[in-house]
């Protein structure tokens, strides 16, 4: 089937990838290490799933990561000096957070007409400055044991940041994959014409695209804050180009139609992947810039051949 | 290609309104009042470091009937940006105008249009050696702030203090984010000094963590799982390092392996605190501040002694802030 | 009783630009109505106030003695006013099911999860029905040829049966056995008591299939002639005089 074409490439890819690290270092092939993998891709897995929707709705969001740095805050804000202590209500404010600052995204992208480009750089600005205000640009550091557990424990042996992590996924590919929504969302990205033309409100549905990658831009900060136990202003600066840059791999097409959180999924694990084989393997910084750059290249070829192949 | 040109336009407004503002500022000063002004020139303010030394400026300029004014880029990756700020600075025609240059090549820069105008300029975060000063023709009234080999020096004579029935140290180093001279001095410094004062030491990796806590968490995760008895871990500033100290803590390693970092900002001194992380040092940023505004005081006396006056630093651990002997805490904000 | 669409005063301005001005027509069912013109005469513009995709400066669309208000094309297909576009309006990374019930997918009620299989029979059977043979349904309708692309769009909108199909240049872009076969689902439809306009400049193709020929001139009405009693050369001059 034509969709999963470059699904079974990032798959191929993956891999490759895990069978070159597990050659080159034993530390790599361990149960333990996979996890540590899986929890460390939480926050840029998450800011992938809301890069998702987006994408395959042919907007791109530079804004997820000051977003996210936002919702971190404000929600660590709200624990140390606003006597919330319940896990539950912390973990919504970040959501929620996300999800308004997204829906505002989205409101100004159909009032001004302008490209979401524009309109999330901005709001990227706007949202790490209100962080930073908010912070008064210090980290609002120590936070209660019940809010690090969600992001440093386990839960039935597995890490808690990787349960919100596959949460995540599964919530997304629901919506994106099998629902009238998600279609609506791929369809948009397709043709603005034709969603326009079969009735389809395009308007409530952007508005309502940004909401939700918002809301996990906002729980991408909840993560993050659990697992650093901080509410940090400056967290995931450049964190936005990681999360398209997953998503591009995972095989989306960046002008829209095209997406599938699995590939998503496959391209977040790329990425962890090879910052933690370096790493195992103590390889230079310098070089470990230069293979995300050729992995990014490798796909873009990878799927150059196979669609003059078909 | 249609995305592509969009950015080119959005790239030309945002120069636009920056030129805007620029010639707003210029032309706004020209009907100022004419009170002693100092300008300075920060890195970012969005960082503890930049704060403290502004409040020990500010707080010492004021105090002697002088306006301070602060100037800030948007973050401390904007090189150009900050070169266009001492223009507006000079604009202004301060008294004295302070700088923490983003590189020296700006510093000298920025020295050289002042030198024009007649205006004085201090280099606040050691960046311009008097010596580069000389050879670039300009002229440099002092320069004070925090030297960062000095800083990586010191740590490494702390970790070998603190370690002397252990010849075969295993140490991760977390560099800053790369191309920039804190990131990389002060670990560079930090791994010649180490294995002069203790030859066996073995550097098991040395990685930017690009001064963000979540990947100095997952860097020091990822080296706990290659080399399970690490010692040591030195993160050149402190967000790595609360990052990985709790890597270290998840592991439960909080009492084998050492975690320092640097700025001691008030989180890394609750973490200390808390017996999370081992220790920070700290170049002091308010006496920084307020010692370069006494220098300029001096300068205009014709009292200044020494051009170039280096920061001094303390090492915070769990001792030094619970028993309050360290006569520079009063400096530490 | 058969379907009627009757237009009443139609203007539209685009600023100072008067692209229709009182234009007033009645169309029933089982007929199949050309428009026709220079261009810029504003057949597209008003074939557009037809499906709503346009909203007239003034005067008033009924379907049946009952006024269509709003202005969004889902009002209008909510009534059973179906509109094939020019450029088609296909999103063409889909597969054919998913463009034939684009704005109208069957969903769980409960779960939301999209009904694939139930919307892909209901598409063979449709295709079926119509007459339109398409080999590969799972490919994206982009991979397709423009008659196959064509006979989608039309299909999509007899989906749920319409009572006017509106059609913008269908012919414009298709080989001659392609032509023929859009032709013939139209001719079929006509049969079903469709109420058909289409705006086309292929005289040839208009005059072998249509009953009425509308021109338009500077947006106003020219003449409206049957098909059965002119000839190409008769068209021509009412287009050009």
């Amino acid at each position: 089937m034509f969709a999963n074409k470059p699904l079974i490439q990032c798959a191929l890819f993956l891999v490759l990838l895990c069978a070159v690290f597990s050659f080159a270092t034993p530390y790599f092939l361990s149960l333990d290490n996979m996890m540590s993998i899986l929890s460390a891709g939480a926050v840029i897995g998450l800011l992938a799933v809301g890069a998702t929707f987006v994408i395959a709705a042919g907007g791109i969001d530079l804004s997820c990561a000051g977003v996210m740095a936002l919702a971190s805050v404000v929600t660590a804000y709200a624990l140390k000096n606003m006597g919330v202590t319940n896990p539950a209500v912390a973990f919504l404010l970040a959501g929620l957070t996300g999800a308004f600052i997204g829906g505002l995204t989205g409101a100004l992208i159909n009032v001004t007409r302008a490209p979401s480009f524009i309109i999330t750089l901005g709001m990227m600005s706007i949202a790490r400055a209100l962080a930073l205000i908010l912070a008064g640009g210090i980290p609002i550091y120590g936070l209660a044991e019940n809010i690090t557990a969600l992001g440093q424990g386990r839960v039935f042996g597995m890490p808690a940041a990787v349960l919100f992590l596959l949460g995540g996924f599964v919530l997304a590919g629901y919506l994106l994959g099998f629902t009238r929504f998600g279609r609506h969302i791929l369809a948009f990205g397709d043709s603005a014409m034709a969603a326009h033309a079969t009735g389809i409100r395009t308007n409530l549905l952007k508005l309502k695209t940004f909401a939700l990658a918002g809301f996990f831009s906002g729980i991408a900060g909840f993560v993050f804050m659990a697992r650093t136990n901080s509410g940090d202003p400056s967290a995931g600066m450049g964190y936005e180009l990681m999360a398209i840059t997953a998503v591009i791999l995972g095989g989306a097409n960046l002008f829209g139609g095209r997406a599938h959180l699995l590939g998503t999924f496959m391209g977040v694990l790329c990425l962890g992947v090879l910052q933690n084989g370096l790493t195992l393997l103590a390889i230079s910084t310098f070089y470990q810039v230069l293979f995300v750059g050729i992995v990014l290249l490798l796909s873009a070829f990878l799927r150059r051949f196979s669609a003059r192949a078909s | 290609m249609k995305k592509l040109l969009k950015l080119v336009v959005f790239f030309i407004a945002k120069k636009l309104i920056f030129l805007a503002v620029f010639l707003f500022l210029t032309h706004g000063v020209a009907q100022a009042a004419e009170q002693k002004e100092y300008i300075f020139i920060l890195k970012a303010l969005s960082n503890p470091y930049w704060q403290a030394l502004r409040d020990g400026a500010v707080e010492t300029t004021e105090a002697a009937g002088i306006k301070a004014t602060i100037l800030s880029p948007t973050n401390d990756a904007a090189k150009e940006e900050h070169l266009a700020l001492c223009e507006t600075a000079l604009q202004k025609k301060p008294a004295f105008l302070f700088i923490g240059p983003a590189t020296t090549a700006i510093g000298l820069e920025c020295m050289k249009r002042a030198q024009e105008k007649g205006i004085r300029v201090a280099d606040i975060d050691a960046t311009v050696t008097l010596a580069e000063a000389t050879d670039a023709k300009t002229d440099m009234v002092f320069t004070t702030g925090a030297d960062n080999s000095a800083i990586g020096e010191k740590v490494a004579e702390y970790v070998a203090n603190h370690t002397p029935d252990k010849p075969h140290l295993k140490v991760l180093v977390i560099e800053g984010a790369i191309g920039s001279p804190p990131g990389m001095l002060r670990p560079e410094a930090f791994k010649k000094k180490l294995k002069e004062l203790k030859p066996d030491t073995e550097i098991v990796n040395s990685i930017s963590g690009d001064w963000d806590r979540m990947k100095g968490m997952q860097i020091a995760t990822d080296t706990l799982t290659r080399t399970p008895d690490l010692d040591v871990i030195f993160a050149a500033n402190d967000m790595m390092a609360i990052g990985a100290a709790e890597a270290v803590k998840l592991a439960g390693k909080t009492e084998q392996v050492m975690v320092i970092g640097v700025d001691g900002t008030p989180d890394a001194r609750a973490a200390i605190l808390n017996g999370t992380m081992t220790a920070s040092l700290t170049q002091l940023p308010y006496l920084i501040g307020k010692r370069a505004v006494e220098m300029a005081f001096e300068t205009e006396k014709g009292t200044l002694k020494n051009k170039a006056e280096y920061a001094q630093m303390i090492i915070l651990t769990k001792d030094v802030l619970t028993e309050n002997k360290e006569p520079l805490l009063e400096y530490v904000r | 009783m058969s379907n009627s669409l009757t237009l009443e005063n139609i203007s539209r301005n685009f600023g100072a630009l008067k692209v229709l001005q009182d234009v007033a027509a009645q169309f029933t069912g089982g007929k199949i109505t050309a428009l026709v013109g220079d261009n810029g005469a504003g057949k597209s513009t008003l074939l557009k106030i037809m499906a709503g995709a346009l909203a007239p400066t003034s005067g008033t669309i009924k379907l049946n003695d009952e006024e269509i208000a709003g202005l969004n094309p889902a009002h209008h297909r909510a009534r059973g006013i179906e509109m094939v576009y020019q450029d088609l309006a296909l999103a063409k990374q889909h597969h054919v099911a998913a463009n034939i019930f684009l704005g109208r997918e069957i969903a769980c009620p409960l779960t939301g999860l999209l009904k694939t299989k139930e919307m892909r029979a209901q598409t063979e059977a449709l295709l079926e029905q119509t007459g339109i043979k398409i080999p590969q349904l799972d490919r994206p309708v982009g991979a397709l040829s423009g008659g196959q692309q064509q006979a989608i769009a039309i299909a999509r909108a007899l989906l749920v049966p319409p009572k006017v199909l509106l059609l913008d240049e269908p012919t414009a872009a298709l080989a001659a056995k392609e032509v023929d076969m859009v032709l013939d689902i139209l001719r079929q439809q006509r049969e079903k008591g469709l109420i058909i306009i289409l705006v086309s400049h292929r005289l040839n193709d208009v005059l072998a299939i249509s009953d009425n020929i509308i021109t338009l001139k500077h947006g106003r009405i020219f003449n409206d002639r049957k098909t059965a009693d002119t000839n190409l050369a008769e068209i021509v001059q009412d287009i050009v005089s």
